[in-house]
């Protein structure tokens, strides 16, 4: 392989075996990154799930779903089905107006090729008597174009039925 | 030969003035300090707050360094609606909250950091202080978007931009602050901090001139007017115990393009964040204060107002903060009456008030003393 470049000297001698030998090591270390797998897929990085708290945390449902593809789907344990954008901004201002100081806080963020693990913590107080009803949980967020393509979250939904039983 | 000999007797003068300027410094931050300034700012009252009006703050953190802990510290940090504006010292938020903690069986040494009008700036650095003072296990900051205006009033900004060393500098600047510090600080507030702080003859001087006065002068002056009219040390301006409001022209009291962001004191809150975050993670509270439901309409404008509580949810999740927002938490009946004009006062409660946000708060403040004293424990093995 030979790199030309338009009005570039004609090299000889010495320094030409040694530019031929920069151009050799620099087209293997390119062949390296275009075949070994996870070279040069660049790794979204923890933003886009400390973005998607960020968001939740504004309780502006316009933010969150900003953050997702037209097509993105939703799902936890409290919907039966993966849900629309469309159906996620409805519920998540309907929760804001209920939990109104509702804030999550990352644990733990891991970064895969095209997902984002994110490990948080939910704080929350029920308006009717100020008990903190705190909750942990996991959510994994599909990324595609830098887009949220699908989120999927997990978390124990018995603590909700035991705060209900003790009212 | 001759000039050689002046030389070195010019430094051995200054060497004896530099050393006899240490031993009093050593003298003013120790024995002075134990003896004249604890009996008259600290160890009188029940307790540890800020007795100088915001004149000397740094007296409050030298206190905490030398005052014995009674249990684990919770340090309050807030304006007015904290200290009971001039309300006694048993009815101020972070006195109350102790006691209810204390009823819960734990053992709590609450002090009280708030200062009159104190803004989200100066809070913010009142916080670094207190992240490095490792005397402090949980800070409790209330917030108030009263705090958080573009163009502080200069009356109302507490002197502690001019009371913060290297060490506190440095913090600031480790967790990403540098850029809303050098915004905030002026080379001169800088450059008197580290002066102030590192030279105790130099930050005690009022108290020393009222020692030196009180002792040895005023005996000597007794005869003669004049004298004594001269000599003796000015007294302190007392700041009212509540900043006075200008009535705003428009619909709201707390209008957007006063208290609207962006903002070095919006700023300041993610500074908070980040030192809790770095330095007392899992060991601050912030509450977002209670605005009194009567004539709510006229105080602020509600996209504002959610606005200012999305930035504290937001930067409280970012950073790991302990957080409650507790702006609904009272009645009209909860707060006093107006101390300025009007129909109502939007955020200083009564007493019942106080005592109401004080049970509030002692969940929260519990969930930090648990952390901390997991820091404590872990420190210990």
């Amino acid at each position: 392989m030979s790199v030309h470049r338009e009005g570039a000297p004609a090299a000889s001698g010495y320094r030409g075996s040694l530019r031929a030998a920069f151009s050799l090591s620099a087209a293997l270390a390119l062949l390296l990154v275009a075949t070994v797998p996870g070279c040069g897929h660049k790794e979204p990085g923890p933003e886009p799930g400390r973005a998607w708290l960020d968001a939740f945390n504004s309780h502006n449902a316009d933010q969150v779903v900003k953050l997702m593809s037209p097509n993105a789907t939703y799902w936890d344990p409290a919907t039966p089905q993966p849900i629309a954008p469309a159906a996620l901004r409805a519920r998540l201002e309907a929760e804001a107006r209920l939990w109104k100081d509702r804030v999550y806080t990352a644990r733990q963020i891991l970064v895969t090729q095209d997902a984002i693990v994110v490990e948080w913590h939910l704080q929350q107080t029920h308006p009717s008597n100020g008990e903190p009803v705190p909750l942990d949980g996991v959510t994994v967020l599909e990324l595609r174009n830098n887009l949220i393509q699908a989120a999927r979250t997990y978390y124990d939904p018995s603590v909700y039925l035991r705060f209900m039983a003790r009212h | 030969m001759r000039a050689r000999g002046r030389g070195a007797q010019l430094i051995v003068a200054l060497t004896k003035i530099a050393l006899l300027l240490l031993i009093i410094d050593w003298w003013v931050g120790g024995r002075f300090f134990d003896v004249y300034v604890l009996p008259r700012y600290v160890t009188p009252f029940l307790l540890l707050r800020d007795r100088t009006g915001g004149q000397n703050p740094m007296m409050l953190f030298d206190a905490l360094h030398r005052v014995p802990r009674r249990g684990l510290r919770v340090a309050f940090l807030g304006d007015s609606t904290m200290n009971a504006l001039d309300g006694l010292d048993d009815t101020t938020i972070p006195y109350l909250t102790g006691q209810a903690l204390r009823a819960q069986q734990a053992e709590i040494d609450a002090v009280d950091c708030s200062e009159i009008g104190l803004y989200a700036g100066d809070a913010a650095l009142m916080v670094d202080k207190l992240v490095g003072a490792r005397d402090v296990d949980v800070i409790v900051y209330g917030a108030a978007l009263r705090a958080f205006p573009r163009a502080p009033f200069t009356r109302w900004v507490s002197r502690i931009s001019e009371g913060m060393n290297v060490d506190d500098l440095w913090r600031i600047v480790r967790v990403g602050g540098g850029e809303w510090l050098r915004r905030s600080l002026s080379a001169e507030q800088v450059l008197t901090g580290v002066v102030r702080t590192h030279w105790a003859t130099y930050a005690y001087r009022t108290p020393l001139r009222n020692a030196l006065w009180e002792r040895r002068l005023r005996p000597l002056v007794a005869g003669w007017p004049q004298l004594e009219q001269l000599l003796r040390p000015l007294p302190v301006v007392e700041t009212p115990a509540l900043a006075p409001r200008a009535a705003s022209a428009g619909p709201y009291e707390w209008p957007r393009d006063e208290y609207g962001p962006p903002s070095g004191n919006w700023q300041a809150l993610e500074v908070m964040g980040q030192l809790c975050a770095r330095y007392a993670p899992g060991r601050c509270v912030f509450y977002a204060g209670p605005v009194n439901p009567v004539g709510r309409d006229h105080l602020v404008e509600p996209e504002l107002y959610e606005e200012y509580l999305a930035h504290l949810r937001v930067v409280v999740g970012r950073y790991g903060i302990i957080w409650r927002d507790l702006t609904d938490s009272m009645t009209g009946s909860d707060f006093r009456p107006p101390k300025y004009g009007g129909l109502r006062d939007p955020i200083h409660m009564n007493e019942q008030g106080r005592a109401k946000l004080a049970k509030l708060l002692v969940a929260p403040i519990l969930e930090a003393a648990a952390n901390a004293q997991a820091v404590q424990s872990r420190h210990a093995r």
